[in-house]
């Protein structure tokens, strides 16, 4: 196995941005999403059953 | 950075965006006054939302501004990599590929849209898809390179989002909407005017026909005069609808008062004294507009903030 260190290139710094820029605008509509279907349930929520 | 500098930059950097070169396709600074409007319309209406579907709402009525400014980019990149004020843009600058460009803005349209349905009302999604369209299509690829009365017409995708908040929070549209619909509407060309007068040779160069480049300065400077007169009645009025009172009586008697200054001076000028200064009335006429419009929508914030705390009195709200 080759144990050469290899410095990460422009185009990987780039890469990662966005996919760390996705991951956060994902998750956060991921939550948004859950508080908005939190919301519309009402008081029901906590206890869907009931 | 120079933007040249940022060009010969962006095109050296090839395809490969970063996620800021995203963000930037969606015009950041216009999403602001966008947010800003429709926050105003928002809590102006007489029905109160939940806090985290109005949230909701307000970030489909932002990014559905971002999918309208991404595809008029998309559209937009050959004049815009001629003008001084948008040849850094992620398009022109060869930052972003048009393709991913035009990907980026349909997806986020689409998205925009759907998700405002579910969560506030068809209603404000078919609004906010007639925004869109309006904005991409009939102002973008239709108007802007046709005629002169480009941003009067197309001035009514920016008026809308105090309307799309409205009837996201209400499922109905009535007057008070509608005067916010009028008053965006009416101060779109002076705020556009006044900067196509001291941009002019960006706008000659690109071949874009606004008014200062087809009708000359001193029909601009008189259009301006007009517009600024029209908007005195039509922003006084909202003060006695459901969504005004006299937070925003006083603000839109103050705010029309330095608009019309404003406004006045630029058009007693003639291009000397516009050359002698650098154009320094009219710019500052653009950025009165735009504190014009701050204030104005700030009023509708306060009187709703007035009704919230119980400490509003009796007003008449005649419609």
């Amino acid at each position: 196995m080759d144990g050469t260190m290899r410095k990460d290139h422009e185009l990987h710094r780039r890469r990662r941005s966005r996919n760390i820029g996705l991951l956060v605008v994902l998750l956060a509509f991921v939550a948004l999403m859950f508080w908005v279907t939190v919301a519309k349930l009402g008081e029901n929520a906590a206890n869907p059953w009931g | 950075m120079s933007e040249i500098a940022a060009v010969e930059s962006g095109r050296a950097r090839g395809a490969e965006a970063e996620f800021r070169d995203f963000v930037a396709l969606t015009k950041p600074r216009v999403m602001s006054l966008v947010m800003f409007t429709a926050f105003a319309g928002l809590v102006a209406a007489p029905v109160a939302l939940h806090p985290v579907v109005a949230l909701a709402s307000l970030l489909c009525i932002a990014a559905g501004a971002g999918a309208s400014a991404a595809l008029n980019m998309w559209w937009d990149a050959d004049i815009d990599a001629v003008m001084r004020r948008t040849r850094a843009r992620p398009v022109p600058s060869g930052v972003v590929e048009p393709g991913e460009a035009l990907g980026f803005g349909l997806g986020l349209a689409l998205l925009s849209v759907l998700v405002l349905a579910v969560v506030a009302n068809p209603l404000a999604a078919g609004l906010l898809a007639f925004t869109i369209f309006f904005y991409a299509v009939v102002y973008t690829m239709w108007l802007k390179r046709a005629t002169p009365q480009n941003i009067v017409i197309g001035g009514a995708a920016g008026a809308l989002p105090p309307v799309i908040a409205w009837a996201a929070a209400t499922g109905g549209v009535t007057a008070a909407p509608v005067l916010m619909f009028l008053v965006i509407f009416l101060w779109t060309p002076p705020h556009f005017w006044a900067l196509a007068l001291f941009r002019n040779e960006d706008y000659r160069a690109a071949g874009v026909p606004m008014l200062p480049v087809v009708a000359g300065e001193a029909a601009t400077r008189r259009q301006i005069r007009l517009y600024a007169l029209a908007l005195v009645p039509v922003t006084l009025a909202p003060a006695f609808t459901v969504a005004g009172g006299p937070v925003y009586l006083a603000v839109a008697l103050a705010a029309n008062l330095a608009f019309l200054h404003a406004a006045w001076t630029v058009a007693r000028r003639g291009p000397e004294d516009a050359a002698a200064d650098r154009y320094r009335a009219e710019k500052r006429l653009f950025g009165v507009s735009i504190l014009y419009l701050f204030a104005l929508f700030g009023g509708f914030i306060g009187d709703a903030a007035l009704r919230a705390l119980g400490i509003a009195a009796a007003w008449p709200a005649g419609f």
